[in-house]
Order: structure tokens, then C-alpha cells, then sequence
């Protein structure tokens, strides 16, 4: 009976919740079920703490942190409207149709999955309402030159410039040889967006060959895929897999001797503590792209104390995700501070116009600012290498912390 | 007349079918919002493919699990003439439909002879391996899928053409006849003699064939049957969502939600599946829409706050799945109770 009477009031407290009226609406559409679930519901965290941390006052060297509300707009607060998706692209198309024609959000803010974010994005242009996403890293979402999208989140076309910035920097700066390039992904639109970004550049980057291998989601055998990795036996191998997979394909290389003279890996997968507690020793060398690291805290003085906060809310360090679209959602306080009105063309005038240092995110990009088809071109990731099972960040060189170990010692010899 | 409206089709009045009918008509032009055309729209689309699932899993009992497969061919082909080589839906579709039935009888044609599990675990391992061969080849634009380019109508008769719609109205209405055309294709081989055929092979398949019946021939028309009707289904999407992609158009998940709309309706029925995808369809979307997550609530209460935190948290929609829980114990409970589907609940009650 009390549990009922909990959920009534609860019910209560949400219908007078819907009534406030002097409120900025934001519409956030991300997976809560489905397979990505987890890692939705934990990036969703983190964007309610920058919202919170926008609305609330808090002692954090951030925008925003110091005064309730929006500080141009007397104060107003932001108020969110969440759904789940389920990584469905004709949900998120029906649900962003929705906060725009009955939540009348101001802005939407999506969406995890690019393949999500495609189709609600078009919903969002139709209608001329704003849509932000600070983890949707597909290329493609940008270069169809929609007016009203932003991508504050470096694209996987930009992953793979840094990949190929970091190589060729260490090319000159070691004298190592480097033709041979292979691809190794998993075989979702993810995966495949970082061999079609390789194809696209390893030329200009100065390799000759690029062979590209992919695997099916949730594979529970790479033995074929690494027998032909290794006669094609590349020196630099890029790698996009999921968790379970990364430690996987690892173990498999070290089974049957393949060693390029570095593994540069797209997420968060090789720097898991998962994936250092598998592999042990193995796992040493490897190189993850990443657009958070808790070694940042030294270097971007917000990180330390919203990383507190994110672990008292999930349990758990803030990770990429949700430090990205941490990131996405103070750039969209930023906008909706500048804005002339809250009518949407002055939203999209005000986001056109964003200029953020990147010193005043807890995110390694050098900074926010769009071009004209609204990516952020000064995202650019950070590169960690792992040394003795801890990831330490070693380029951009402003922000390393350790020398690069290259190239990685074959297997017998760690 | 009266005699005529008081007609029954499967147990319901020729006059209660027409109000229905006009109901549903007219409903769009009450329900202006997006959402809740849009709502209606999904259950007649899953309305028209549970119906068409019925053909040949309800009347001739073979049970498929690879549907989508159907689905994708339709969403794929409108998807790949439009944006590569720039074919209107009109001329997409015969080309839809010809892939489909290639495909509906190399699946069927050797199975079908086969007795038992064959044509089920057949169904799902080829629908898989297409799945597999759609997400790597980058003609189709691999696991990225296709988006369509977006195109301003000049007119109707120019949006119909390209099959792009900026309001949700038209696309009511074309949801609105495949449901109806389901019905009519449904209705029509149940009354035949090869409807008969199929009832027979699923009663008795050894009886039928020696009364002549020609087992695997009748299957694999009614597999066809069935796979055209679920391509349309397949292409109407892809015009309406305007993106394909292999995991929201040829996974299993989606097989099995055609399947589950056809038999907690009410499986071999003509109206069975159009009950379920009518009750299942709103509830999932509206659960869904109002309470998946509406107010923002941080996951640190839940810590030690006992059952009565996580109560009040789901109750909040603080980025919770009630609405999975909730459609969930909605299955249970009419598996456990109406197995018949809800169909049968209804007809008890009468």
C-alpha cells in the first residue's frame, strides 16, 4: 500500500511537472532498451548532470555551474523531455516528430545511434528545429548540409585524420616505415564508417596498401579473419570492436603470432578495465582513440569534479559517451544563452555563432565551432596507449602524459 | 440490404466491418498530431503483415521466423531504385515484388517438401544470411544503410510519384489500403478451395496429400502469397521513414514481431492479427511515448533506497523501461490466460 501511494504521488508530481510554463523545453532521444541500453541510459546521465549543472548552482569552474538557469535569460531553467528509442531509426522518427509537434521542444538532442539520428534529424530539419548530437559519429549526417543539425562530436572521418595525424607524426618522429595498413571491423554501421574512412585517406597519408576485414556482431570465433590479417601482415592495424570482441581478437592475435608494430583501436573497448583484466601484459601497447580520459582531469579543470558527480549518480567514471554529449549539452546551454529569442531561427543563429574554448569543456577537443554544414571542426580526440594495464593519453602532445612505446614489442617479449 | 449488412464475415457484421472501416477513414482527420496518425499508421502496417504471416503460418501452419527477409527485399528495393537509380516506387515495386517471390521460393522450394522443423529453422537461417550479405555489400550501402535524399513535392500528384509526403495523411491512407488489400487477399484464399488445401495440410498434412492435395506446391503459393503482401508492407516503409538499414528491416527481431502480432491476435483468423497489431502496436508506442523516461531523475536514489525508490523512479519515467516491463507482462498474461489470442477473449465475451 505504501508503494502505491509512492506511485501516486510520484504520478502527481509528474502532471504538475508538465504545467510550468517559463521553461527552455529539450527534447532528448536516446537508447534506453535494445543493445545498446546500457551504455544509453549511462551517456542520458551524463547529459541530466550537465542540464542539472546548468539549472542548478554549483562550485565547478564551468559555464553555467556558479548561477541557476540560464544567466542572459533571467534564469530560466531547462526542462527535459526523454524517450527511449531502442537504436529503432522509425522510433526516433516518430518520437522526434512528437516533442516537436506536442512537447514543442526547442531543441532536440540525439540520438546515440547514427543510424537513429539520420531519420529524427530529417524530422527535425522538416519541422526547422534545432537537433544536436554529441555521440552520433557518422560523416554522412553532416555532409547532407541539413540547416538545423549540429554534430559537436568528432565524426569518424575525423577519428580516422587523427589516427593518420598520429601515424604520420610518429613516422617522422621514430623513422619507422610504415605501407602496409589493414582494417579489422565489426560489421555494423560504425565499424564500417572507420574502413570507409581509411579508404578514403590512407593514400594521402602516405601507405600504399589498405586491406580491410570485417566480422559479424557478437562473433564468438576471428580465427579466419586473423589468418588473412596476418599474410596480409600490415605494419599499423586499425580496429573498431565492441568489448567482449576487442579481448577476443586479441587473444587470437597473440594465439596465432600476428603482430603489426601498432593496434590503434576507434572507442572506448581497448581501454576498458575489462579489457586490461582479460589480457593482462597483452593488452600493453595498444592504442585507443577516445574523447575522455580521467587523466584529462589534470589538464581540463572541470573533468575532476563532474566526474565526482557522474560517479555518485551511476556508480561508475564518466567514459566517453556521456562526457561527449556532456560536452554537446553545454554547448547547447552556451546557444540558448546567446540567442536573440527562443524562436528556433535564433537558436540555429546562436549555435552558427558558437565559439567555445576548448579549456571550458572536460572534453579534449580544441574547441567548439561549426561550419557551414554544422560539424565542429575543432574536434579532435585523444589518443591513449597503455602501458603496464593503465591507459595514459600520449597525443595530442599538449595534452600526453607518457612517451609512445613504438613499435609495440612482439608477444614473447612483454 | 439489412440481410446483406447483417451478413457475418468470420463472426463480425458486414455493418460493424463498414463502421470500423469508416472509423478508421475518418480518424486521421480528427487526430491531427503526427504521433497519434503516426501510431495508427505502424498498427496498419503491422496490422497488413500479420495478416499476411497468417496466410501461411495461421491457414497452412507453417510457422515463419524469417519475414522480414520479405520486408527488407521491399524496403531495399524502394530504397536502392530511388536513391541509385533514381526509379519512382511505381516502377520499384514490380521489381520488389519479383525479388521477393525469387526469394520466397528459394526458401520454400526446398524446404516444403520436407516435414517438421525444416521450413522454420530454413526461414530464419536464410533471412540471417541475406542479413549478413546486405550489411557488407556497400552497393547497398553496407551496415550504413541507404537515406533517402529528401525531395520538395511540386503537388500531389508529384509527391506520389516520388512517393514522398511532407504531411502524414497520404501515407495514412496507402497504410490504410494495404491493410485492406491484407484483408481482402486474406479473406479471399481462406473462402477458396486452396485455402481449404492449406487448412487441410495443417490438420492433417498425410491425409491431404493422399486425397490428392499437392503439399509442398500449395505451401509455397501460400509462402508467396504472403512474402508479396509483406514486400509492400516492406516498401511502404521505406517511403515513410525515408532510411533502411539491415537491423530495422531484416533482423530477427522484426520477424518476430510480425509473428507475435499474428498469433497473440488470434492465429488463422481474418481478423486476428488486425486485433493484435491494434492492441499491441498502441501500447508499445504509447507506453513508450509517456513513460520510457519523461522527467529527468538521477540513478542515485535507486542505490539504497529499496523497491519503493525503484517504484517511485519507474513511476517518475526517469529513463527507465517500464514500458518493456509492462508489455511484457501484457504478453504473459494473454499467453496464460488467452492462448486462443485476443481474438478468443473477445469472442467469449460475446
Amino acid at each position: 500500500m505504501r508503494y502505491l501511494a509512492t506511485v501516486a504521488a510520484a504520478l502527481a508530481f509528474a502532471a504538475t511537472a508538465f504545467a510550468q510554463p517559463n521553461e527552455i523545453r529539450i527534447g532528448l532521444l536516446y537508447p534506453t532498451s535494445g543493445a545498446a541500453a546500457k551504455s544509453g541510459t549511462e551517456t542520458l546521465e551524463g547529459i541530466k548532470l550537465a542540464y542539472d549543472i546548468v539549472n542548478g548552482s554549483y562550485d565547478i569552474p564551468l559555464p553555467f555551474a556558479k548561477t541557476a538557469g540560464l544567466p542572459n535569460k533571467g534564469g530560466i531553467k531547462i526542462r527535459l523531455i526523454i524517450e527511449d528509442h531502442g537504436g529503432r531509426p522509425e522510433r526516433g522518427q516518430a518520437i522526434a516528430e512528437r516533442m516537436i509537434t506536442q512537447e514543442k521542444v526547442h531543441l532536440i538532442q540525439g540520438a546515440f545511434h547514427s543510424a537513429v539520428a539520420a531519420p529524427a534529424s530529417q524530422v527535425a530539419e522538416k519541422y526547422g528545429i534545432p537537433f544536436v548530437t554529441g555521440s552520433s559519429e557518422a560523416p554522412t549526417l553532416t555532409e547532407r548540409g541539413f540547416k538545423t543539425f549540429f554534430s559537436v562530436t568528432p565524426t569518424t572521418e575525423d577519428i580516422a585524420r587523427d589516427f593518420f595525424t598520429f601515424l604520420d607524426d610518429l613516422r617522422k618522429e621514430k623513422g619507422v616505415p610504415m605501407k602496409n595498413l589493414s582494417v579489422m571491423h565489426v560489421n555494423d554501421n560504425w565499424g564500417s564508417s572507420l574502413a570507409k574512412a581509411a579508404e578514403g585517406n590512407y593514400k594521402k597519408y602516405g601507405f600504399d596498401k589498405l586491406t580491410t576485414i570485417s566480422y559479424p556482431v557478437q562473433t564468438a570465433d576471428l580465427r579466419s579473419e586473423v589468418l588473412r590479417l596476418k599474410s596480409d601482415a600490415p605494419d599499423i592495424l586499425l580496429q573498431a570492436s565492441f568489448d567482449a570482441d576487442a579481448i577476443l581478437a586479441v587473444r587470437t592475435y597473440q594465439a596465432l603470432g600476428f603482430a603489426p608494430k601498432a593496434i590503434l583501436a576507434m572507442g572506448a573497448s581497448f581501454a576498458t578495465p575489462d579489457f586490461m583484466k582479460a589480457l593482462g601484459k597483452n593488452a600493453d601497447h595498444a592504442f585507443s582513440h577516445t574523447k575522455f580520459d580521467p587523466t584529462l582531469i589534470e589538464k581540463r579543470r572541470a573533468s575532476g569534479a563532474v566526474n565526482k558527480l557522474f560517479e555518485a549518480r551511476t556508480g561508475r567514471s564518466l567514459w566517453d559517451a556521456p562526457a561527449r554529449e556532456f560536452t554537446a549539452a553545454l554547448v547547447i546551454a552556451d546557444a540558448l544563452n546567446r540567442a536573440k529569442s527562443l524562436s528556433p531561427d535564433d537558436i540555429i543563429q546562436a549555435l552558427r555563432e558558437t565559439n567555445v574554448d576548448g579549456a571550458d569543456t572536460i572534453a579534449p577537443y580544441k574547441g567548439i565551432k561549426f561550419n557551414e554544414k554544422g560539424q565542429n571542426v575543432l574536434a579532435t580526440g585523444l589518443i591513449t596507449q597503455i602501458h603496464d594495464g593503465k591507459h595514459h593519453p600520449v597525443w595530442p602532445k599538449d595534452l600526453a602524459a607518457k612517451a609512445v612505446v613504438f613499435p609495440a614489442p612482439g608477444w614473447d617479449k612483454r | 440490404m439489412r440481410a446483406w449488412l447483417g451478413h457475418r464475415v468470420e463472426g463480425l457484421p458486414v455493418a460493424a466491418i463498414a463502421a470500423l472501416g469508416i472509423a478508421l477513414a475518418v480518424y486521421p482527420l480528427v487526430a491531427t498530431l503526427p504521433f497519434w496518425r503516426h501510431v495508427v499508421i505502424m498498427s496498419m502496417l503491422y496490422g497488413a503483415m500479420g495478416v499476411a504471416w497468417n496466410i501461411l503460418g495461421g491457414l497452412a501452419g507453417q510457422v515463419s521466423f524469417g519475414h522480414a527477409l520479405y520486408f527488407g527485399v521491399g524496403a531495399y528495393a524502394a530504397a536502392y531504385c530511388y536513391k541509385v537509380l533514381g526509379l519512382a516506387p511505381l516502377v520499384s515495386i514490380p521489381i520488389a515484388l519479383a525479388v521477393s517471390c525469387v526469394a520466397a521460393v528459394l526458401v520454400g522450394l526446398p524446404t516444403f517438401r520436407l516435414r517438421g522443423h525444416y521450413f522454420v529453422l530454413a526461414s530464419v537461417f536464410i533471412m540471417e544470411g541475406i542479413h549478413i550479405v546486405v550489411s557488407n555489400w556497400d552497393r547497398f550501402g553496407a551496415a550504413i544503410g541507404l537515406e533517402y535524399p529528401v525531395y520538395k513535392a511540386k503537388g500531389f500528384a508529384d509527391a506520389l510519384w516520388h512517393g514522398q509526403f511532407q504531411d502524414k495523411l497520404p501515407y495514412y491512407y496507402l497504410a490504410f489500403l494495404l491493410l485492406g488489400l491484407a484483408l481482402v487477399v486474406f479473406r479471399a484464399i481462406q473462402r477458396s478451395p486452396f485455402g481449404m488445401f492449406l487448412v487441410a495440410i495443417r490438420e492433417e498434412q498425410d491425409a491431404a496429400q493422399s486425397l490428392g492435395v499437392n503439399v509442398a506446391r500449395c505451401k509455397l503459393y501460400a509462402l508467396v502469397a504472403s512474402a508479396a503482401i509483406t514486400t509492400l508492407c516492406g516498401t511502404f516503409y521505406a517511403q515513410y521513414v525515408l532510411y533502411v538499414e539491415p537491423s530495422s528491416t531484416m533482423s530477427l527481431v522484426i520477424s518476430l514481431e510480425i509473428c507475435f502480432i499474428a498469433i497473440l491476435g488470434g492465429i488463422g483468423t481474418l481478423w486476428g492479427p488486425v486485433l493484435g497489431a491494434f492492441v499491441i502496436v498502441p501500447v508499445t508506442e504509447l507506453l513508450r511515448a509517456y513513460l520510457s523516461g519523461r522527467i529527468a531523475l538521477d540513478m542515485s536514489a535507486l542505490a539504497d533506497g529499496g523497491i519503493a525508490a525503484w517504484l517511485e523512479y519507474y513511476a517518475r519515467g526517469g529513463g527507465g523501461n517500464l514500458d518493456i516491463l509492462a508489455y511484457g507482462l501484457m504478453i504473459m498474461l494473454i499467453a496464460r490466460f488467452q492462448p486462443a489470442g485476443v481474438l478468443g477473449f473477445l469472442r467469449r465475451i460475446d
